[in-house]
């Protein structure tokens, strides 16, 4: 028998092992190894003057780059990926909880895998149909608002799985 | 008999319901898989910090990583909180068990879309966001976006490769989403017979969740001495052998840990791929030219589902598209050093 418990906590530790290797933490003890590396100098300065990066960044992201420039970079980066990690991670969230229970629960409602088949097929064919131009629509349209227009969606799919209280509104 | 009859009226208005859901989904799936990259893109462009692209493509797959592991923990939850049944005798409306897990994540996107309303600026592809082209920007259609998007994809055979190469690993990626319920479901019940009484889906999806995290931090070392196109030629290798390890192993114990291993290539993927994508693929048709990328997705994932093919004849079909990815990624490769 099985034990996934225990494989999840095995495979959860060498996990951690990995990823406070890949770390910055990892490179604050070890220096010497990631010398090449050119994406850990976050706070080492503060910026001196933006006049000369603007232009440095207009001749491209040649290694020249100074480290005032770097460090105001940084800066406008990790306000960037903060704004975009709270939209996108519970995003990822919503989907991701219906990942492990979508075939387990058309299962527990009594269809065939032909039948779950077809339901998995009719998703992918729909996203399919709509992925070929709603990346187009969205360039135009504004992302923000099909961002928003994902979750509407998304929410309305939800409430489909639901389907014998959908049938006792309609 | 009356309520068998009930039941199977039920049955048919109730799947299609069901398959409405699946269609709403599909779109939403396809708008979570480009227009949040798309959108990332596109700010990092206008706050000149392309250079950083990297880096914020790895933290998103860390991020991504970690609410999928909590994701399957409180999914798992979630589905134990309550028996699944009825809510009253003979009614059709059923409550708790495995719809639990749909409940939070309807919670999760309201929240979603309220936060990106109220965080993030408008941005458009690069193209349309000119105020000069704007009229013109408004007259082009979605059609001729893609028009634009596959001329392009065409003319270039990098983004050509690009395009074929993630299709076949996404494509084993989807085949394997859906055969891992009924391939380990069966192990299961071989080895276990009568006293089978369901799956911790929850957990084993968390655990192939928590590998695709290690395969994330697997990529951040190897940046430090490879570039994203060798290390994509050692992912796509080590994929089919982990698919070729599926297939020979008749255990669910030595099958589910083949499959971590996959899953540990798909988070080595993502960040590779990302990365190539973002230097390979031009800034003001990228939203399309991914959605062209999903063509042939989608056409690898039809086939192999409709033609319903066992778990095991699938997990062949995923190891030879491996084999073939790890040569074309071996050409890309070549042709990318070779430019440099």
């Amino acid at each position: 028998m099985t034990d996934y418990n225990l494989i999840f906590g095995l495979v959860l530790i060498f996990n951690i092992a990995v990823t406070f290797r890949a770390s910055s933490y990892w490179k604050k003890y070890f220096p010497d190894s990631t010398n090449n590396n050119d994406n850990n100098n976050e706070e080492e300065m503060a910026p001196l003057s933006s006049g000369k990066e603007d232009s440095d960044v207009e001749k491209g992201q040649a290694s020249s780059n100074s480290a005032a420039s770097d460090a105001a970079a940084n800066i406008r980066h990790s306000q960037l990926l903060k704004k975009y990690l709270f939209v996108y991670l519970l995003a990822a969230f919503s989907d991701w909880l219906q990942g492990p229970y979508v075939y387990a629960l058309y299962d527990a409602y009594g269809y065939t895998q032909h039948e779950i088949a077809v339901l998995f097929v009719a998703g992918f064919g729909s996203s399919m149909i709509f992925g070929s131009f709603i990346g187009g629509m969205a360039d135009q349209g504004g992302r923000k608002r099909f961002v928003i227009l994902f979750a509407v969606i998304y929410a309305l799919s939800c409430m489909t799985k639901r389907e014998y209280l959908f049938y006792i509104m309609i | 008999m009356y309520t068998n009859c009930i039941i199977h009226i039920l049955d048919f208005k109730s799947f299609s319901i069901l398959m409405l859901g699946r269609l709403l989904g599909g779109v939403a799936t396809s708008l979570l898989f480009s227009v949040f990259e798309a959108w990332l893109i596109g700010a990092h462009s206008s706050a000149n910090v392309m250079s950083h692209l990297g880096k914020s493509f790895s933290m998103a797959q860390y991020g991504n990583s970690i609410v999928a592991i909590l994701a399957g923990q409180i999914a798992n939850k979630a589905a134990e909180y309550k028996e699944f049944k009825p809510a009253s005798e003979g009614s059709g409306f059923y409550t708790g068990g495995y719809l639990g897990p749909f409940d939070v994540s309807l919670l999760a996107l309201i929240v979603c879309g309220c936060l990106a309303f109220t965080l993030w600026e408008e941005n458009y592809g690069e193209a349309s966001g000119n105020d000069n082209a704007s009229d013109d920007g408004k007259k082009t259609s979605a059609s001729s976006a893609l028009k634009g998007a596959f001329s392009a994809t065409i003319r270039s055979p990098d983004i050509l490769s690009c395009g074929i190469i993630s299709s076949l690993f996404e494509g084993s990626m989807y085949i394997f989403v859906f055969m891992w319920t009924p391939a380990l479901t069966t192990l299961a019940k071989e080895e276990m017979g009568d006293s089978f009484e369901g799956l911790p889906f929850g957990v084993i999806f968390s655990t192939f969740m928590v590998c695709c995290m290690a395969g994330s931090s697997i990529f951040s070392i190897a940046m430090e001495k490879m570039k994203p196109e060798q290390l994509a030629v050692i992912v796509f290798g080590v994929a089919a052998c982990a698919f070729l390890m599926v297939i020979c192993t008749g255990s669910a114990t030595s099958s589910f840990l083949a499959m971590n291993l996959f899953e540990m290539c798909v988070g080595m993927y993502f960040p590779s791929m990302g990365t190539m994508k973002g230097m390979i693929v031009p800034e003001d048709k990228r939203a399309a030219i991914y959605n062209l990328f999903r063509i042939p997705l989608n056409f690898i994932v039809l086939f192999s589902l409709l033609t319903d093919l066992t778990p095991k004849v699938s997990f062949i079909l995923c190891c030879s598209m491996m084999g073939v990815a790890t040569v074309l990624q071996m050409k890309l490769k070549a042709r990318r050093i070779q430019c440099v």
